[in-house]
Formats: structure tokens, sequence, C-alpha cells
């Protein structure tokens, strides 16, 4: 089962989406902040993260910077904004995706989908037989 | 060389320096559906950042799937018009025979629209009257994402039994041997490779060998075969290579050969 490491420091919106994610066959560890999602890091390897723009500990920029230092999982960012050109600096630091407000849960599903898709496609190494 | 119909718009510049830090400075895009002005623009928006980037624009759908066949770009974008579902089918069959990064591109910013495009296959969704740096933002992402190593591929080999391919170069060597392939066949031996232990339809080659436009019969698979046979089997009479699943397609692999 895919592993999905959601950041988010609202505590409805983490357990909606939490409970969303794993309806939708995902694996999920939830994270209060950014500290605690690079401790996270440490023990597992998500196969996907979706973190909040802004949480408390590290902004967001900071926070995919540190995440990109120990892990190369697709990053969705779940924005505060109506408008996508502010997830332009998130996108160069390492995000994937950056997802405006309000969020659109089917969206962020297809995402989910579309990115882990991709980078399983990516990861293709080399084999051996015989 | 080109279709008739298809257009290319190129650039180029000397900031040599700048481009080592990119990837792909030489990407070639296919963008599909809309006008040569949107072409244009996509263009000239993206040069900021690939200077020496190409643009292959077609309005028609067929050619642009027989184009991404034949020229394997980098990346396609479609414009997603007034008929989406259109836009969809069409992901679907590019889908169909090839993995290449995919981005939609609409006026619209229709959220069933975007998810339907995104889980027929599409890896995103652009709006028209998206700023350039967040254009360059999201292709540049995917990009990333697409070809993490893409001028580092130090290990892109198979090996199976006395076979091996090195996917970096061509190469193709049986017992460390070289082998020369025709383009043809070397398509048909990595197809067979990349699903090593599993049956591929003789329909399955057809498509990502001769791509979705391409109408042959399975007799033409057959003398391919064949010919690759005599070219990496001991004994082409009695392979073990390429094995039979009969009336279905071809295997690749080694009778017992264990993958590592």
């Amino acid at each position: 089962m895919q592993q999905i490491l959601l950041i988010h420091p609202d505590v409805a919106l983490r357990q909606e989406l939490t409970f969303v994610l794993r309806h939708s066959g995902f694996q999920v560890a939830a994270c209060v902040d950014g500290e605690g999602a690079v401790a996270e890091m440490y023990g597992s390897s998500p196969d996907l993260i979706v973190m909040a723009e802004e949480s408390r500990g590290l902004n967001g920029n900071e926070l995919c910077i540190r995440l990109r230092q120990v892990c190369q999982a697709p990053i969705i960012v779940l924005g505060q904004d109506h408008d996508e050109a502010d997830g332009i600096g998130l996108l160069e630091m390492g995000a994937d995706a950056y997802l405006t407000f309000p969020l659109n849960v089917r969206e962020l599903l297809a995402r989910v989908r579309s990115l882990l898709r991709r980078s399983g496609v990516g990861q293709e190494g080399p084999f051996l037989g015989g | 060389m080109w279709e008739p119909g298809a257009r290319r718009v190129s650039g180029e510049s000397d900031l040599a320096w700048f481009r080592l830090s990119l990837l792909c400075p030489t990407m070639k895009v296919f963008f599909i559906g809309g006008s040569d002005e949107v072409a244009g623009t996509i263009s000239l928006i993206l040069r900021v950042r690939w200077p020496e980037l190409s643009v292959t624009h077609t309005a028609n759908a067929r050619e642009g799937l027989e184009l991404i066949h034949r020229e394997q770009p980098d990346i396609v974008m479609l414009e997603s018009g007034e008929d989406p579902a259109s836009c969809c089918d069409l992901i679907g069959q590019i889908r169909g025979f090839s993995d290449v990064p995919l981005v939609v591109l609409s006026r619209r910013n229709d959220v069933v629209d975007k998810v339907r495009a995104l889980e027929m296959g599409a890896d995103d969704w652009l709006k028209l009257s998206s700023v350039p740096m967040e254009f360059i933002a999201k292709v540049n992402a995917l990009l990333r994402r697409c070809y993490p190593r893409r001028n580092d591929h130090p290990s892109a080999s198979f090996l199976s039994g006395r076979l091996s391919i090195d996917y970096r170069v061509h190469e193709v060597t049986v017992s460390g041997m070289p082998v020369k392939l025709t383009p043809i066949e070397y398509k048909i031996l990595c197809q067979l490779a990349r699903n090593e232990g599993s049956i591929v339809s003789c329909g399955d080659l057809l498509l990502t060998v001769w791509g979705p436009t391409y109408d042959a019969d399975r007799e033409f698979i057959k003398k391919y075969i064949h010919r690759l046979r005599s070219k990496i089997e001991e004994d082409p009479a009695n392979p073990k290579a390429i094995r039979n699943a009969r009336g279905v397609g071809y295997v690749l692999g080694y009778p017992g050969a264990a993958t590592v």
C-alpha cells in the first residue's frame, strides 16, 4: 500500500484529509508541523507528501528544501491563496504541485494518483536475470 | 521531413552558462491543438528557461499521435478546446503507447475537466492565462520529476542470460559480442525486455513499435521476430530467449532464468 505523509497544522482538515486518503486506499502518517515531518522522514519513507503552505516551525519553502534533502517523493503543497502564481517559489524549491485554496478533494486525489504513477516510472532501475 | 501542416518554431541563444544548470536544454516540445499564435507564445515563454528548445505544432490529433511516436518529444502539450472529451480521448490514446510527460492547456479552469484529464493520464493542467513564470515553474517541476537523472543513467541496462542491452548507447550484446540490430528490431527487443517473463501480444508490439496509426498484420511481426532470433539466439530454430506464446505473442526470458 502506498504511504502518504500529510503535514498540516489545521486539526480538522488534517483529520478530514486523513480520512479521505485512507478511504482511497493509501496509508497515511499525519504530522502537525515541519519539524515533526522531517523527524518522521527518518523513520519512514513515504511515497508522496502532502503539505500545507504554512505550518508551525518551518515555512513552506524551508520545509520543501529540508524534505528534498532527505527524500525524492513527490510533494503536493496545499496553498492558502486563490492564485496559483503564489506557488511558483515552492515549485522551484522542489514541490511538484501547488493546489489553491479552497481545496478540492477530487483534484487532490487525481494529483496524488497522477504523481504516484509518474514517480513510479522515474524510479525504473536496472535488473538482472539468469 | 515534417508532415504537411506541422510547423516548427525554433529558437537559439548563446546563454551557454545558463543552459548548464538546466534540465533538458534542447528539449523538444510538441503542441497539439490550438492555434499557431498560442504555439508561438509557448515557445517564447519556455525559451526564457530553455533557450534551445523547439516547439512543433500541429492542430491535427492524428498527425500529433504519429509525431509523438516517431519523434519522441520530451514533453507534449495538448490544448483542451471547446470539447474536453476529445482531449481526454487523445490523452488515452497517447498513454496507450507512450509515457511522455503530458500537460493539458486550457482557457478554462473547470475542476471536472481537470480531474478527468489527470485521471486519463495527464501530468498537469495549465491555464493559458497563467503568468509566464508559473508556466515555466510547472513545466520545470514536471521535467524534474520525469527525468530525475536525465544526464546520468549509469545503470540503464538489461541483462538476461547471454543477452544484455545498454539503453544509453542502444547496444545489444550476446555472450559479450555486439549484435547489430535495425532500429525496428531494437525497439521490438526493448519492448520484450521491459516485460521480461511476461507475454507481449502482437497487438502491443504493433502499437509500441510501429505506432497507433500503422495498420499491419501479425505476419509482419513474425518476419521481424525471425530476423531478431537469427541475430540473438544460439539456435534460431530452437529459440531460448524469445519464445512463442502460441496465438498471443512472445515472451523474452531464458527458461529457468531468475530475475535478481
